[in-house]
């Protein structure tokens, strides 16, 4: 009886299976990430590098405009700071190149340094 | 967190190769400067726009007065040591040793008058307000500089 029972839940599931249509849009990219799970997978273990290459794609995939906007902060942010540290450097140069003239022509100055 | 280990790699090196990028286009100028045979003729021009023709006029009358300078200061510590040897011997201020001291101070004025024009004469080689740029500048770092010390400097003054 109770053997009966399963084998008609099967036959009813089965056929419920087989009218279960997926209407839902697959994300962006799902094949290609399951494929590339796949490969990776059965691949032999990668290189350190290709594991970092391999993170590095995995941010660019999903968060390009964040990945992309943090790298345009950063070069910014390099910019700057090597512009103000070289400003410093400048003007100390300026400074001295000009005492160093003013020391060429002035003899009382020669002296006071 | 692991998989963001190098993407915060990537960063570091993007502000590290930007950084030295720019310090180093920055500094290249001065850095350039430093490195010719008379680095403060050459920040003058750059300093003051010079173009070729007045750079090498001024670097004319830099090398004619450089000698001219010297001389004066040599006669000027000849004289200092005159002064130094009449006073040991006399012990006290005779005509001799007033006579050195108006020769020194002489020649201690014609040091300055020939300062002041090469200064005037370097200013005239610029273009009109580079001159005046310069003049002002000269005059606040030695002759200005000089007078706005006195009351600090000189010990009768703080009295």
């Amino acid at each position: 009886m109770t053997q009966q029972n399963h084998q008609n839940e099967d036959v009813n599931l089965s056929r419920t299976l087989k009218s279960w249509e997926v209407n839902s849009p697959l994300p962006q990219g799902f094949e290609r990430n399951v494929w590339n799970r796949i490969r990776r997978a059965e691949s032999p273990a990668a290189s350190p590098f290709e594991e970092w290459i391999a993170a590095l794609r995995t941010v660019f995939q999903f968060h390009r405009a964040l990945a992309c906007s943090l790298l345009v902060v950063a070069a910014a942010g390099g910019v700057g700071l090597g512009k103000f540290h070289a400003s410093t450097v400048v003007e100390k140069t300026n400074t001295e190149l000009g005492e160093r003239y003013l020391a060429s022509i002035d003899p009382y100055l020669r002296n006071a340094h | 967190m692991k998989k963001l280990l190098p993407f915060i790699g990537v960063i570091v090196l993007v502000v590290l190769v930007a950084y030295a990028a720019s310090y180093y286009c920055c500094v290249a100028p001065v850095r350039a400067l430093q490195s010719v045979q008379e680095p403060e003729l050459a920040w003058l021009q750059k300093q003051f726009s010079l173009n070729d023709t007045e750079f090498q006029k001024i670097c004319r009358l830099h090398s004619e007065y450089l000698p001219q300078c010297r001389d004066t200061c040599a006669k000027i510590s000849a004289k200092n040591s005159e002064i130094r040897e009449a006073l040991l011997k006399a012990g006290k201020v005779t005509p001799e040793v007033e006579t050195l001291m108006a020769d020194a101070a002489a020649l201690r004025l014609q040091c300055q008058k020939n300062m002041l024009g090469h200064f005037l004469a370097v200013s005239h080689t610029m273009p009109p307000e580079q001159g005046r740029r310069y003049l002002e500048w000269i005059e606040n770092s030695t002759l200005g500089g000089m007078q706005d010390m006195m009351p600090d400097s000189c010990p009768a003054c703080k009295k």
